[in-house]
């Protein structure tokens, strides 16, 4: 599967963000979706580029380290289900993902 | 020579004197005490907030000592404790199953192959009752029978029904206790928490451990913390093998770093295999899930007598399914402990009968005991983790069996520490998964949760005190003392000459070909030949790595990849150690399997005439030099662990 | 991001004042299989805060919520039910945190499935 990534990226609170788009390509369905993200990220470091920053601890959706804001929903398209248990098979091949950090007053953002 | 042996050094285990069921109770009358009212001009540092080091903080903080605590996580509550499923044991005998503290003790003990220290052994078990009283009292939600009483369910290597849960989440529950009770301190501004710090040097004056120097992640700033004693609570390192159930960031960094600064590290190869986790589906696989244990109370495992079977498991008959531990081991059948069902595992894929698309996998089926419980009874006692295998996998395991293959999971090695859980550098603790001994070579099922919270409510908290009572009047460390100025410097250098390098590869890859190596050489059987090999394939990649490796530069603020490469780095030189120690141990016992040492139907052949000892590495700047702490069975009589 | 805000509201309150030692034997007070089923479905929250991210008052009600309701529903979390509600009510008010109307938004990204029930009573159970 491949997809089109809109990233929000930011250095630090202090500064303004912006979207950045990304592709990814060759994607198994049966990735989960940080995984996704993980080989997105060797492809940038690789190429002298400032890999995404994202959390994640467990992997299993027990510690609540992970949290993304997917196409417009916290943890995603899939309900009751923490970002690291989603997998690309709930996703259309050549979607566009937008994927931002939560956002919320008491949440200041560190850097993604 | 891989290794040098010096037979002078003799660790003093500590043990105190008397019956094994007083020796507890004698420590505790003969320690030494501090006074309610000098108790908080001491300051302890914890490293961990898991169960271990977060029950510590809570119970040392109750007292009046002053704690800090660190986690590399952005809150405690993540320790890695939290993802434990399956449950916590406990000798309450509410079964009236024939249970006691010595049957405890002992299954504990041969579960381990005899290779652990029996009074630590006896203890874990004689304090188990107390910590189910005290994490009811704080509210974790243990499973209840319709009456109201607790229920209880078996694990894997024993005959009794010991194990507390709740649900398939008991690690979080207990974990959650300890948090709260530790945050209960920090409001009490007993304790003060360091998240998102991680410890990257050990500092010692005069030998003696005076605190650590330590990086925001956040912000790359590097600190020093000073304190009268330093506890480690790191957890487990099995995450060295890449692919494994531990979580993305567990590390053995500060054990290693503790032990490059002398403290001894006890039997660092045995690490437990789990059998029943999620297999490998393709190379981008950043871990594999476990699935509890309690699955085998209910689950069958089987695998087709055809090789490479091609049908749906559905489709083969009965007549053509092996049931392979029910047939090797008739009395235990699929609770055979974790080694031995990792093993037959193994033997079965190697042999042309594993199932999924890689071929890597076996059965676990549930077809019967939906048959006869019923799909609610089923629900009720397992129903999130179907539904987290349905999450990760996109199968219904209702309507067909699980896959699912051995995973590196835990690690029975770790820090050597003596009866009163301390190190050989003075002032220097470990507790809970970081260190080596109630284990063993094998830990059971549901016996580390208990380690982690015995070690951190109920004997930490005596034995620290009876440490500073002796160490004399609480002195306050200079943090500018040359010792951590030179830690500093090093902790600083190291992390900018890694970005430095600037080679052609990812920290992962370094890692995921580590990974490759041990489980190829020194997982589940080791051979010399392997280990040798595996050994100079190692020191290959480390050199490797040193060359090659690229990470974003920069050593401000958050940069991911450097965390990993100092995690990584010390993964590379723990992992040429593990290999070390398989290879000078000519035995198998526990999870520790040489095939040169194994009977003709594959059953371990233990050698107690001369390796009845507990290996502890000293480094050295030649080979690693292995001191012996020969074991010593008074109360009980080394038998062959059979589980037939 | 940084949630450490949501540790804070534990740190005002969120736990049973029991110190290491002086807990009682575990069966003396029995609790009923429902009753504990239904403190473990709040106490399942693993603190991730999607509940707040997708809130549009920016409101913590459910994560805190779960926490009041899963030590109240236990016998021994019943003593300092009132202190503590109040506690840890005021500590989210002080961090920031918006006040619940009511969408129903953070129950269904939930990823344990705590249900907003819980927020109505700790609604009820403040100022009480
Ligand atoms: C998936 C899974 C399921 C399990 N299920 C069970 C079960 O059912 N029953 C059972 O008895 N056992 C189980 N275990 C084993 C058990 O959970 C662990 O052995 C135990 O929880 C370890 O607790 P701990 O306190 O030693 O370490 P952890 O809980 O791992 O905590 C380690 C702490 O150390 C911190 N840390 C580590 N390195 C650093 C550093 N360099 N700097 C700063 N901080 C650091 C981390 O942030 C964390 O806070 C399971 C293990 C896994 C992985
Ligand atoms: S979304 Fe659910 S699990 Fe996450 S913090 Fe809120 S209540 Fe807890
Ligand atoms: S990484 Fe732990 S819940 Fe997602």
């Amino acid at each position: 599967m491949d997809f089109k990534l809109k990233i929000w990226r930011q250095e630090q609170a202090a500064v303004s963000g912006k979207m950045m788009a990304y592709t990814v390509k060759d994607i198994s369905p049966d990735m989960s979706f940080l995984e996704m993200l993980d080989q997105l990220n060797e492809n940038l470091i690789l190429s002298g580029q400032n890999p995404i920053s994202f959390d994640s601890d467990c992997r299993e959706g027990i510690c609540g380290q992970c949290g993304l804001f997917i196409n417009g929903r916290a943890h995603g398209p899939r309900g009751h289900t923490s970002t690291c248990q989603l997998h690309m098979r709930s996703f259309q091949d050549g979607e566009t993902i937008y994927i931002e950090p939560f956002r919320a007053g008491p949440f200041p953002i560190k850097k993604t | 020579m891989y290794f040098s042996t010096d037979s002078k050094q003799i660790p003093k285990a500590k043990v105190p004197q008397g019956d094994l069921r007083d020796k507890w109770s004698n420590f505790k009358d003969q320690a030494k005490l501090i006074s309610p009212n000098n108790r908080n001009k001491y300051h302890v540092i914890i490293v961990g907030t898991g169960l271990s080091g977060a029950s510590a903080a809570a119970s040392l903080a109750e007292l009046g000592y002053n704690v800090s605590v660190f986690c590399f996580q952005d809150s405690p509550r993540r320790a890695h404790s939290v993802a434990a499923q399956g449950g916590v044991n406990a000798m309450k005998n509410y079964k009236n199953d024939g249970d006691s503290v010595h049957r405890m003790f002992y299954d504990t003990l041969k579960g381990g192959d005899f290779r652990a220290r029996e009074a630590n052994v006896y203890r874990l078990a004689e304090c188990s009752a107390s910590l189910i009283d005290q994490a009811v009292a704080q509210g974790v939600p243990f499973a209840r029978e319709y009456s109201g009483y607790l229920s209880n369910r078996s694990f894997g290597g024993v005959q009794v029904s010991r194990t507390f849960y709740a649900r398939g989440q008991t690690g979080q529950q207990l974990l959650l206790g300890a948090y709260q009770a530790m945050m209960r301190q920090v409001k009490a501004k007993k304790v003060t928490s360091y998240t998102r710090h991680e410890m990257l040097d050990l500092v010692l004056i005069n030998g003696v451990a005076k605190g650590i120097i330590a990086r925001n992640l956040d912000t790359g700033e590097i600190t020093r913390h000073t304190a009268n004693a330093v506890v480690l609570a790191t957890g487990g390192f099995g995450k060295i093998y890449y692919l494994s159930t531990l979580a993305m960031g567990c590390n053995g960094s500060a054990i290693w770093r503790a032990h490059k600064k002398g403290a001894w590290t006890a039997c660092p190869s045995w690490t437990q295999i789990h059998p029943t986790c999620l297999p490998q589906s393709g190379s981008y696989q950043s871990k594999l899930t476990l699935m509890s244990e309690s699955l085998r109370n209910d689950g069958r495992i089987w695998v087709p007598l055809k090789k490479n079977e091609d049908r749906k498991a559905v489709d083969i008959p009965e007549e053509e399914r092996d049931y392979y531990l029910e047939r090797r081991y008739p009395s235990f059948g699929n609770l055979a402990p974790r080694d031995i069902a990792s093993r037959a595992a193994k033997e079965r894929i190697d042999a042309g009968h594993g199932v999924g698309s890689l071929k890597n996998a076996v059965y676990l089926d549930f077809k019967d005991a939906l048959a006869k419980q019923g799909k609610a009874a089923i629900a009720k006692k397992y129903g999130n983790l179907f539904d987290m295998y349905e999450k990760i996998t996109g199968i219904n395991a209702y309507k067909e069996p699980m896959k699912i293959s051995p995973a590196a999971h835990f690690s029975m090695g770790g820090l050597w520490v003596d009866y009163e859980l301390s190190t050989n550098i003075p002032g220097l603790f470990s507790i809970g998964e970081s260190n080596f001994s109630d284990h063993g070579a094998n830990r059971l099922g549901a016996n580390s949760l208990l380690q982690a919270c015995v070690d951190g409510y109920y004997i930490l908290p005596q034995t620290l005190p009876h440490y500073l009572a002796q160490s004399g009047k609480p002195e306050t460390i200079n943090s500018d003392d040359p010792a951590f100025l030179e830690s500093e410097l090093q902790v600083k250098q190291q992390l900018e000459n890694f970005g430095k390098i600037n080679g052609h590869k990812t920290v992962d890859y370094f890692h995921r070909e580590l990974g490759k190596i041990l489980y190829d050489k020194c997982g589940l059987t080791r051979t010399e030949k392997g280990l040798t090999l595996a050994i100079e394939a190692i020191k290959n990649l480390r050199d490797s790595f040193y060359k090659d490796l690229k990470i974003p530069m920069k050593t401000d603020g958050i940069n991911e990849e450097l965390e990993k490469a100092g995690r990584v780095a010390d993964y590379l030189e723990i992992g040429e150690l593990m290999c070390i120690d398989a290879l000078s141990r000519e035995e198998s016992c526990g999870a520790h399997f040489r095939m040169e040492h194994q009977t003709n139907d594959g059953e371990a052949i233990r050698n107690d005439e001369e390796f009845n000892f507990i290996s502890c590495w000293q480094k050295s700047d030649k080979a690693p030099v292995l001191i012996k702490e020969v074991l010593n069975f008074e109360f009980t009589k080394p038998t062959e662990r059979s589980y037939k | 991001m940084d949630r450490s805000a949501l540790d804070e509201i534990i740190v005002s309150g969120g736990y049973i004042g029991v110190n290491t030692g002086q807990a009682p034997e575990a069966n003396q007070t029995l609790i009923s299989s429902d009753t504990v089923e239904g403190a473990f479905d709040a106490a399942s929250c693993i603190g991730c805060g999607a509940c707040v991210a997708s809130c549009k008052n920016g409101s913590a009600s459910l994560f805190t919520a779960a926490k009041i309701s899963h030590l109240a529903q236990l016998p021994q979390g019943k003593i300092e039910h009132h202190k503590r509600t109040n506690d840890m009510v005021n500590k989210m008010d002080e961090l920031g945190f918006g006040a619940c109307s009511n969408t129903g938004a953070c129950e269904v990204e939930c990823p344990q499935g705590i249900s907003i029930s819980h927020i109505a009573f700790m609604n009820k159970s403040f100022f009480k």
